[in-house]
């Protein structure tokens, strides 16, 4: 059975839009996450397979996991999402994107853990200006996952 | 202090290397600028969230830097202190342990699993855009911090009162 996003994956993230909205800072954060997705140097497909990642090692299901529509526009499917618990190995994923799952999934689990030849390896796939863009939406969407998923339970009647 | 050289180096003449993105950089700081100084959360809660993360993290900068206007509104040394390990036996108020519990939930591998009775118990402390912001100032310094750790280093620096974030300011 398909594990990628369903039809109704995005009524999630209309629900975290509306817990934003409680705070005044929603329109600057919502200015900051449009200029991280539409960054000249950030790769939407890129981005989006490691929020994917994310999302699913802290919990998420990931029919509910809405890809970005720049991500689809780039080229994200559905096979490309559900091979993705199969990175390390898979000829699907160049080593592009496998340096940037890599680093990833050790920024996720223990960034006092990442080594000099993640960071390397990093900085080899996507050159300085992208590794910048990409760290800044690393930091955002695990941000915004962790807050999703803290929030359901939370506030679960407020949005 | 790591003698480590950054594993990425800034553009010249910057202090981070984030700034090779600077309209990027310049967005993150008018959004963490707002949160701080025009939200709904009292600065002290979010510091206490803030320096919390940092501890956790393990990030040297973040955790020897105090925002000025949770000082000024009266977070002193000595409640900074009480934000370990234990703290639930310390000597923070009630409102402030209950905050560490649902953030060490946040920041934690699970952020789902914040139970019923810890919700319960933080919506009777904070009002629900109180929670967003307490959350948001959370996972995003926690993210802020692991850039500053994964690319290294991030070397503890002595304790440095910094004014609060404003939109129109830069984080230090």
């Amino acid at each position: 059975m398909r594990e990628t996003w369903s039809d109704d994956g995005g009524a999630s993230a209309a629900r975290v839009e509306r817990l934003l909205d409680l705070t005044p800072a929603a329109a600057s954060l919502r200015a900051y996450r449009d200029a991280v997705w539409r960054d000249a140097a950030t790769d939407p497909l890129l981005l989006e397979l490691c929020r994917q990642r994310l999302g699913r090692l802290l919990g998420l299901d990931p029919r509910g996991m809405k890809p970005h529509p720049l991500a689809v526009a780039a080229g994200l499917t559905p096979e490309l999402l559900d091979e993705l618990p199969r990175w390390p190995t898979s000829s699907r994923f160049s080593e592009r994107q496998r340096a940037a799952l890599e680093f990833a999934e050790q920024w996720l689990l223990d960034p006092s853990g990442m080594t000099d030849e993640h960071c390397a390896r990093l900085r080899a796939a996507l050159g300085d200006q992208p590794c910048a863009a990409f760290t800044m939406g690393l930091a955002l969407v695990e941000a915004l996952l962790r807050f999703e998923l803290a929030l359901a339970t939370c506030l679960e009647d407020d949005a | 202090m790591s003698a480590r050289s950054p594993r990425i180096a800034p553009p010249p003449g910057k202090r981070t290397f984030l700034e090779h993105r600077p309209h990027l950089f310049a967005a993150f700081n008018r959004f963490y600028g707002t949160l701080w100084s025009h939200g709904v959360l009292d600065q002290p809660t979010k510091e206490v969230a803030r320096l919390r993360n940092a501890r956790v993290t393990g990030c040297g900068i973040c955790r020897n830097l105090r925002f000025a206007g949770a000082r000024e509104a009266g977070l002193t040394e000595e409640l900074v202190d009480e934000i370990r390990d234990g703290f639930e036996d310390g000597a923070l108020p009630e409102r402030l342990k209950v905050v560490l519990r649902f953030v060490d939930v946040l920041l934690g591998p699970a952020p789902g699993e914040v139970d019923a009775a810890l919700a319960a118990r933080l919506r009777a402390e904070l009002s629900p855009a109180e929670i967003v912001e307490l959350a948001l100032t959370t996972t995003i310094a926690q993210g802020f911090s692991k850039a500053a750790v994964a690319w290294g280093p991030a070397p503890d620096i002595p304790l440095t009162v910094v004014p609060t974030p404003r939109p129109e300011g830069t984080v230090v």
